[in-house]
């Protein structure tokens, strides 16, 4: 479940192929060969799992969105795409030093 | 508007025209023994490093029989763990140790040839007694490895009328999805085209008595599901040859890849531009619908009809009569 005080990063050895001519993003996870194709929300939310906790990603996404996009409709597509990216294999959560 | 690819994510390698089998519907005229102008190892895994730097993410590999290529395993640890890794093989060199060795280096998919629903039929196009146990325990193999494994069928006179049957027995085998292939006009088939070529309304017959069993994926290309796909195809002969896709070997070169950067065709082969850019004489909307391609596939357009913006016969929509049991007298001409 999504958290907005844990820490998200893309797995480790995970190749990705953006194709921005087309608003899509390949992903390919050799640790459990799959090419994942993601549309442009979920490509924009593993861009954004540098690291940073889930408040900071969420704060991000949401300033990419345009302004009639609230805080809290950034926070509901952030939660799923990262669930669908951390099922794939895509993004793991980081142990958070307290 | 028509779908593309700046630079394409996904490229077929054909390694090999090797085989030990003899299928009478063989598009690449295959040959037990091992042709001299094939890519060498060092060409292939060159290849390869080219095609991760330049930013591909998926590889399908096929032949020929790959497994008969001295040097696959280490061709596959070589792009497995670096791009998507789907491989075509008929199975009948598969090995359970040979399986969980693929498993190992990470192979995505496996799809296996196997041609009826049982052993009279398949061999009967494969040409070898035992191949149809050997590539049914090949799927056995792959599957209790780990890996998922879709069979292959490229639907033809000898095997339409047990469609079902080897529905049921892909299912029993294990794969995941069953591909149903349309007949390519290309090497041996071309020359045994009226022994084995189905009319368009017995091709579409058949497709519509499919009765699948639960949870097992059907691929398909008949309308309305007849794409063309040349707006995002990459395949590369033994030989070394950018030919677009497998299903175009006969019809065009856009540059050799010992010669010119695989890019560089896509990029600069003026043939190649215009099979991505769609322009067609007429489309299907049904099919466009599906995928946004226009015109179904140009392969069998340009088979049947001698130019590249012709409608595709394979499609009930744009087929206007063709009899695709009788091939154009151009394609069995010894130049063509």
């Amino acid at each position: 479940m999504f958290s907005q005080r844990a820490c998200y990063a893309k797995t480790r050895e995970l190749r990705v192929r953006p194709v921005p001519e087309m608003g899509i993003c390949f992903v390919f996870t050799p640790a459990q060969p799959k090419l994942y194709t993601l549309n442009a929300s979920a490509w924009l939310v593993l861009a954004l799992c540098d690291g940073r906790r889930g408040r900071r990603l969420v704060d991000a996404y949401a300033g990419k969105m345009p302004p009639d996009v609230t805080r809290a409709a950034a926070l509901g597509e952030v939660r799923d795409a990262i669930a669908d990216l951390e099922r794939k294999g895509i993004v793991e959560r980081l142990a958070v030093r307290r | 508007m028509q779908p593309r690819f700046e630079t394409p994510p996904k490229i077929t390698l054909s390694i090999t025209n090797t085989c030990n089998l003899a299928c009478a519907h063989c598009y690449g005229d295959c040959t037990p023994t091992p042709d001299a102008r094939e890519l060498g190892t060092g060409e292939i895994f060159d290849f390869i490093d080219y095609l991760v730097a330049n930013d591909f993410i998926q590889i399908y590999i096929e032949g020929g029989e790959p497994q008969l290529r001295p040097d696959f395993d280490r061709i596959l640890a070589h792009c497995a763990r670096r791009m998507m890794t789907l491989v075509r093989t008929h199975g009948t060199l598969m090995t359970p140790a040979t399986a969980h060795a693929w498993k190992g280096l990470g192979v995505g998919r496996v799809y296996v040839d196997v041609m009826g629903a049982c052993a009279a039929t398949h061999e009967r196009l494969s040409g070898v007694a035992g191949s149809f146990a050997r590539s049914c325990a090949a799927v056995r193999h792959l599957v209790a490895a780990g890996i998922e494994t879709d069979v292959l069928i490229i639907m033809n006179r000898h095997n339409v009328g047990e469609l079902n049957d080897y529905l049921r027995l892909a299912k029993s085998l294990g794969a995941t999805r069953v591909g149903i292939l349309r007949l390519y006009p290309l090497g041996r088939a071309k020359h045994r085209w009226a022994e084995l070529a189905l009319s368009l309304e017995e091709q579409d017959a058949a497709i519509a008595d499919l009765d699948p069993p639960e949870g097992l994926g059907i691929m398909q290309s008949w309308h309305p599901k007849d794409r063309n796909c040349c707006w995002q195809a990459a395949a590369v002969s033994p030989f070394g040859d950018s030919i677009g896709c497998m299903y175009l070997r006969e019809y065009v070169n856009h540059g050799n890849i010992r010669d010119v950067p695989f890019l560089d065709t896509w990029h600069q082969a003026p043939l190649y531009k215009t099979l991505r850019a769609g322009k067609v004489d007429t489309t299907c909307n049904g099919c466009h619908a599906r995928s946004n391609s226009r015109g179904g596939c140009r392969s069998t357009a340009y088979a049947f009809h001698g130019r590249w913006d012709a409608p595709d016969p394979f499609c009930s929509t744009l087929n206007d009569g063709v009899d695709l049991r009788v091939l154009p007298a151009r394609l069995l001409r010894k130049d063509s």
